[in-house]
This record gives C-alpha cells, structure tokens and sequence, in this order.
C-alpha cells in the first residue's frame, strides 16, 4: 500500500506534465506530419512567408517601441527624484491589466477619423480631414504600438528592478568616481542591467507572438490571426499546423531567451539587502520633463483608453446586449480552468520535491504550455477531437477547453506556489518526518498551509488569464459559451464598439486584481522603494 | 508508559553514491543520556551518516538498531517517519504556520488532545519558554527557536536524537547558554543523542564522547579527554587541536631523550611551555596574543616550534627564553613516519 502510494506520488507530477504538453505536442505533430490538400508551394508563397515577415516585423517593432518606454521609465524611477515620482513606481504596471485587443478597441476609436483625438486637432488647427497625415492605427506600425502599450510593463518591472538591487554597489561605485546622469545610466546601469532588460523583453515579445485579438482586430495578418482563419475561414487545417510550427518556434525562441538571461540576471544579484539608493532630485524643468514623459505613458497606455471605454459606456447607456450569460461563462470556465491548472501544478510542485526530481522534462513540458500561444493550443485541442472522433460540442468540448487552459496557463499559476513552497526548506519535510507524520499528513498540514497564499495567488492570477484568453476559447467553445472576451472581441470586430465596451471593461477590472497583487508583491520583495 | 532508553548502535554501514563511497563501514554507538559529538572536516561523511541513521538515506549494507530493534539492515528498511528518531537542523526547521504548542504537539499524534497540550506545557516549562505557547516562530529569538525545536525532537521520546550543527545558526554571545540549556535537557530526558559539528572546541567541551571521522570511516570513539590525549592517528589529531609536525634532530638534544623515538614528531603548541627552571633557552620569533593564551613561535635548530603559553609578561621578538617540553603532548604516528 505505502509502495503503491510512493508511486502513484511519483508520477503524478509526469502525469500532469504529459496531460498539460498533449494539445501543443498535437499541434506541432500534425504541422510536421500533415500531408495532403494544399499543395506545400501554395502555402509557403500565400500564407507562410506573409504571415511569418508580418510577425516578425510587429515584433521587431513592438520590441523597439517597447524598450523606448519601458527603460527610461525604469531608470527615471529607480534614480531620480521627481513630482509623482511615488505613484508612477506602482502606476507604470497599471497597463499590463489590459488585454491587447481591448487596448485596440479603444486606440480604434480614440486615433479613428471621428474620434475625439481627430476631431481636437481639426477644431484646433481648423483643417479638414485630407489636409493632414495622421497615423493609422489599422497597419503593422500601429499593432506594435497597441501590443507595446500593454506589455511594457514587462521591461519595466524587470529593468526597474534591475535598476534598483543588482546594480546598486556598483552605481555607488560608479559615482564615487564621478560618473553621473547619462554617462552613469549608458556606461554601468544599462550594461548591468541588460540580462533583467532582454529577459523581460523576451517575455513581452512572447507575449506579443501570442496574441490574436488585436491582430485580428485591426486586420493584421499574424501568424496567429492565421491559424484561426486558416482554420474556421479558408478551411485548411494542415497550414493552420504549420503556421503553428512557425508559430511555437518563435514563441519557443524568446522562451528560451527569457530563461537563459534570467539565469544570468540571477547571477548578477550578489548582495542580499535592500538598500535604498540615494535618488537625485530632479528639480525645476527637467522634474517636470521626467513626470511628463512617466505620466505620457500612463495616459497613452492606461488612463486614456479606460476613459474613453468608460465614456462610451455611459453615452449609449451599456448598449442593448445581455451582460450576465457571457460573465457566467467566464465565471464557470475561469474557476474550473484555474482549479484544473491548480491541481496540475501542485501535482508537479509537491510531487517533484517528494520524489527529488528536478527533471527538465517536467520543466519543459509545463513551458510548452505557456510559450505556446493560444491559437496553437486551441488548434492542439482541434486536432484531438479529430483524431478521437469526437465533435465540438457539449460537454465534451468544455472539458476539452478547460483541459486546454489548464494546459497553457498552469506556468503562470506555477511561479507564486514554486515561490511559496520555496520558501519552505526540505529540513521542514524531514523534521515532518522524524515527528512520524505520514505522506498525507505531511501534505495536509505543512506543505499545504505554506503554500495555500501561492495557492489563492496563483488561483486569482489563472481566473483572470482565462477570463481574458480570446483565440482558444473562439475556437473550442461549444453554442452558448460566449465568454466575455468573445462577446467583446464579436462585437468590435462587427463594428459594434458601444456592445464592446463593457465586457472589455469588466475584463480590464479583473485584470486589475492580479496586477496590484503582483504590484504588492514586489514591494514587499524590496523590488519597489518607498 | 516510557521504554527504557536503549543505545542506538550502527555498525559497518556503507553509502555509495555514483559508485564513490560517502560512508564507509562506518560503526558508531550513541548511548542513553550521553551526548556524542561527530567531528571531522566537510566532505568526511558526517551528514551523510546522520541522515542514515535518520532513514532519509538507505544505506547500501550495515545494520542500524535501537537496543535489540532492527531499524535497517539487509531486509528492514524503517522509513523516517516510522523510526520515532528526533532530529534537530541548523536552522531548526519550526513549521512557520504552526504556534509553538502546534509544533510541540506535532509529533504527538498518537495521544488524546488534551494530553497534547499537557505534553507541551510540560516541555516548554522544562525549557523556560512558559509565556511561549501561542506565539509564532517569526516572534522567537534564535534561541527561542532552538529550544522549541529540541521541545518538538524530544516531546514524542524519540529513541534517539541527531543534531546537524545544532548551534552554528545562534549569535556567538547566545551560543554557550543556549548549549548548556540544550544539552542538559537532552541529557537528563536520557535519549541517546548525536550532534554533528565542525567545531573540535564545541566538541571538546560540551560532549561526553566524540567520534572523529575521515573519509566515510569512524576513526576512533572515547572520551574528549581520552581522543584528545590518545589520538590514534594524525587526522584524529588534527581533529581535535593544532598539531604540528617536527623533525626530532631539531629539536634541542637535551629534549631528544625525553621523547618517544621516531624521526617526525607531532607537537601540541600546548606542550611547550616557559619554565625559568629549564636549561634549554630558545630565541623568540613572533610573539601573538588571542586572548587568554598567547602563542610563540621559537627557533630550534632550523625550524620553529609553536608554543601555547598563559602568561602575563609575553616576551618581545628576539629575546631569548627559557622552555620546557611536556612529552605527553608529544605524539608519533606510524604511517607518518615512512
């Protein structure tokens, strides 16, 4: 009995790590495999080279902007004293609680020739609408500026955080021998701070790699866009395969850029206090300058798009279209997909450390997962049915969702249960031991309780990453599942933003949750300085 | 109902991992009420081999018992949670959700409720920690949390206790009281303890036998007092204090008789001491105060000799002092002298 119990303890992290790498391993199989219809030519020439240049431009051009706002933010932040200095630390993350498309929705109608930035600048400079360029929103150039409005935040926390700790000896170092202003930020904080900067840049453009909403929305043909479409529009599952293959490499690619220079940044951090760097007081114009440039950020990326969400909600009275059965669905689909992922994680948590394995297997498996965005793992999820000669609808298909959240969001509900349990050294499970306390003793009365805060963290942040996931669900819901980011995303793509609105707002106000804990949470770390 | 303590004996144990031996026939008994200090250098085997008699590792061969109760040998294996073996860390290892009743009455499950709670009352006055009961570990001091993990061990009257350097995470100024306290309860509950530590002083003064080891082995067992003075080997030796090696033709002839008969001679500093009725006067090198002892460095022919002296008045470099030589801290070691 005991043996049987130590083994089924054993495998239950692989179990987990197989159930959760099935839909991207059934997706990429199929990709490589898949032979028939199309001729291999007509994909590579109408859909694969456009799509993948299209990506990598958005991306290259996300990157750009991004890194453009998310560094000096940080550095300005971590180094200087200026009006505001205090709420931008904490408001700068603000932005990540917003998904792409809903920041697409909003940057439509703001930059749209009727819109009221448009319409100020006519009035203003009495012009008409063909006397002056205005930059359309609806090309590659403005999808990277929507994904960089909200992902930013990544660079940000990294960079700042980098900033403020690792450098620390080394910038009082620095100005000690008389460096200061530029020559202290591009001659020892960027160098220094350069694995956090690329391991956060990594993420967001992953991040970006992943996204389909806003893609889809403003009409760019992204990979992503491409495997929906080629899948429910032109009909041709083995290029939506391979377009995923493309796809999950690149997310891959920056996976491992993420993981690479993060083992680096770790590296870097020598002293384990928290020193509050002396910040120079920026005073006068150029105090004024930094707070603009902060507070420009906050409004372009945050305060205006919710504003005009919020006006357009009040001006046409929330629109006609029922609120509570989309919300109940997302409700219903985001606590299930976050117990199931829940479940997946501690299953690998708890039994990796009882079993002293620190396999890479169950370290990839889980990864894929997460590095694989949501149109390959709805695609995965497709695949499945086919092969199992199951159809997409009922119950069947819930599961299959669930299943497929679970799948790409367990890494994310991973990390504050791994930080929690972390902090609980093996000694504690060996003195458990030594008192007599058995395998589920153990489990219910010290590992549990420990990690129970990660646990509800890492619930709440799983809810919210459901409740805003938008191509999976698009493309495995059965009939009367809308979720709210479906209803939103329908809504704006048929050109009924007013409709839009609230979903989008109910979807930015449940993204705020995890953002202020993640925010709190890096306070408490010593990442933030007050 | 308590069981007469028994003595907890392991003999010829074996661990190999990857094919290189950690623990090599290692035999080792800890007795009732006694407190035995493992000593030797990082990398000798001695965690390995308090997590074998802990069950958190199976050894490859040897028997582990507790009076004639087989923990493991060839056929038994008694998982730790099954051996009723207390075990104290370094950093104590409080559960941190748990009051310091609940970490009391953690291992003591298979009493009613109420006698729980007497249980830890009763340990926490033993220890002075009365006002203790309900407060977190997070509230406690260092020392706090270290009576409350020896409370947790002995609470549930384990059959042995084992202690990977109990005291190294306490304040220097803490360490000697916390120490005494420790130990004299673990002694007076009668259970047979163990306490790994790299510290030969600590060794030395607070244990009633040591047991050095080397290379995965037990080199030799007995009393401080019996290993320090009896060393049966040079690493026993160097385990315990300074010793240093000397070639015997350099020292002064008038010494030479006096002394056991081989060419390289192992010298405590301590055995060299000033004596003004000596008629072997040797010239003063360095001259180095830590504290009550001072040490010195004196010429003999051509090379020094360190001496350990308590004195008032050190001499300056230089001078010219009369010595003598206490020959029972004068060892010679057989495989040293080939």
């Amino acid at each position: 009995m005991e043996r049987l119990n130590n083994l089924a303890g054993r495998l239950a992290p692989y179990a987990a790590a197989v159930f959760l790498v099935v839909p991207v391993a059934a997706a990429l199989w199929f990709g490589l495999t898949a032979g028939g219809g199309e001729t291999w030519d007509h994909v590579l020439q109408n859909r694969l080279v456009p799509y993948t240049f299209t990506t990598l431009a958005v991306l290259a051009l996300t990157a750009l902007f991004i890194l453009g706002i998310a560094v000096p933010a940080a550095w300005l932040v971590s180094a200087y004293d200026f009006p505001g200095r205090g709420i931008f630390d904490w408001a700068l993350i603000l932005p990540l609680a917003m998904p792409g498309y809903v920041m697409a929705y909003a940057w439509a109608d703001l930059a749209g020739v009727a819109g009221p930035v448009q319409s100020s600048f006519r009035d203003l400079t009495g012009l008409s609408a063909r006397d002056y360029w205005f930059p359309d929103i609806f090309t590659p150039t403005g999808l990277a500026f929507i994904l960089a409005s909200t992902l930013f935040p990544y660079v940000y926390i990294t960079a700042r955080a980098a900033f403020t700790n690792q450098s620390l000896a080394t910038l009082e170092a620095a100005r000690s021998l008389g460096a200061s202003g530029a020559r202290l930020f591009l001659s020892v904080a960027l160098p220094s701070a350069r694995p956090a900067i690329v391991a956060g840049l990594a993420l967001a453009l992953m991040e970006a790699a992943a996204d389909f909403g806003a893609a889809d929305f403003l009409g760019i043909q992204t990979l992503g866009v491409g495997i929906v479409r080629a899948w429910s529009s032109f009909g041709e599952p083995a290029t939506a395969a391979r377009l995923a293959v493309v796809l999950v490499s690149i997310a891959f690619l920056f996976f491992f850029i993420t993981s690479l220079s993060r083992g680096r940044a770790t590296n870097q951090q020598t002293a384990n206090r928290w020193l509050t760097p002396t910040r120079t007081r920026l005073t006068g114009q150029s105090g004024w300058v930094a707070s603009l440039f902060c507070g420009g950020i906050l409004l372009v990326a945050f305060f205006l798009p919710i504003t005009r969400l919020v006006w357009l909600l009040l001006e046409t009275g929330a629109g006609t279209a029922p609120i509570v059965p989309p919300l109940l669905s997302s409700i219903i689909l985001g606590l299930s997909g976050a117990t199931l992922a829940i479940v997946c994680a501690l299953a690998i948590i708890v039994g990796a450390k009882h079993a002293n394995a620190t396999s890479s297997f169950l370290r990839l498996s889980v990864a894929a997962g997460y590095a694989a965005p949501g149109a390959v793992l709805g695609l995965g999820g497709l695949f499945i049915l086919s092969a199992t000669g199951q159809s997409l609808s009922g119950v069947t298909a819930i599961f299959l969702l669930i299943g497929i959240y679970a799948s790409r969001f367990t890494s994310a509900g991973l990390e504050p249960m791994r930080a929690a349990f972390e902090r609980a050294p093996i000694s504690l499970d060996y003195a458990a031991r030594s008192l007599g306390a058995s395998n589920i003793k153990r489990f219910t009365r010290v590992d549990l309780p420990l990690i129970l805060p990660g646990v509800l963290a890492g619930g709440l942040i799983l809810c919210v990453e459901i409740l805003k996931e938008l191509p999976a669900t698009l493309m495995l819901r059965p009939f009367g599942w809308d979720t709210l980011a479906v209803r939103a995303h329908a809504y704006a793509s048929d050109e009924r933003l007013a409709e839009a609105t609230l979903p989008s707002l109910l979807i930015t106000l449940a993204g705020l949750a995890p953002v202020l804990l993640l925010s709190w949470r890096l306070s408490k770390t010593g990442h933030t300085i007050e | 109902m308590t069981p007469a303590p028994a003595s907890l004996v392991a003999s010829d144990l074996l661990k190999t991992y990857f094919g290189a031996p950690v623990v090599s026939g290692a035999c080792l008994s800890l007795h009732p009420g006694e407190v035995t200090a493992l000593v030797g250098r990082s990398g000798a085997g001695k965690t390995t081999l308090l997590r074998l008699l802990a069950g958190m590792e199976r050894p490859d061969s040897g028997i582990i018992k507790s009076g004639d109760q087989i923990l493991s040998d060839g056929t038994v294996f008694q998982p730790t949670e099954h051996r009723r073996i207390g075990l104290i860390f370094q950093d104590f290892a409080l559960f941190p959700h748990m009051n310091v009743i609940k970490n009391i009455t953690f291992g003591l499950g298979h009493l009613p409720k109420e006698k729980q709670t007497i249980v830890a009352l009763e340990w926490l006055e033993k220890l002075g920690l009365q006002l203790r009961g309900p407060a977190y570990p997070h509230q406690l001091s260092g020392g706090e949390q270290q009576r409350v993990a020896i409370a947790r061990a002995l609470a549930p009257n384990p059959v042995a206790i084992l202690m990977d350097e109990p005291f190294s995470g306490l304040d220097p100024v803490l360490r000697e009281q916390a120490r005494n306290a420790a130990l004299s309860t673990i002694r007076a509950s009668g259970t047979p303890a163990l306490m790994v530590t790299h510290d030969a002083d600590e060794a030395m003064a607070h244990a009633d036998q040591v047991a050095v080891m080397s290379q995965g082995r037990i080199l030799q067992t007995g009393t401080p007092e019996y290993v320090y003075t009896h060393p049966n080997s040079l690493t026993v030796a160097q385990a315990l204090g300074q010793i240093y090696s000397i070639n015997k033709e350099q020292l002064p002839t008038a010494w030479q008789s006096t002394l056991p008969d081989a060419k390289i001679l192992y010298i405590r500093p301590e055995a060299i001491q000033i004596d003004p009725s000596s008629n072997v006067s040797l010239k003063v090198e360095h001259v180095r105060r830590h504290g009550a002892v001072t040490s010195i460095t004196l010429l003999s022919g051509d090379s020094h000799l360190d001496a350990a002296v308590i004195t008032q008045n050190p001499p300056l470099p230089g001078e010219t002092i009369p010595v003598q030589i206490n020959p029972a801290s004068v060892f010679t070691f057989l495989e040293n002298n080939s």
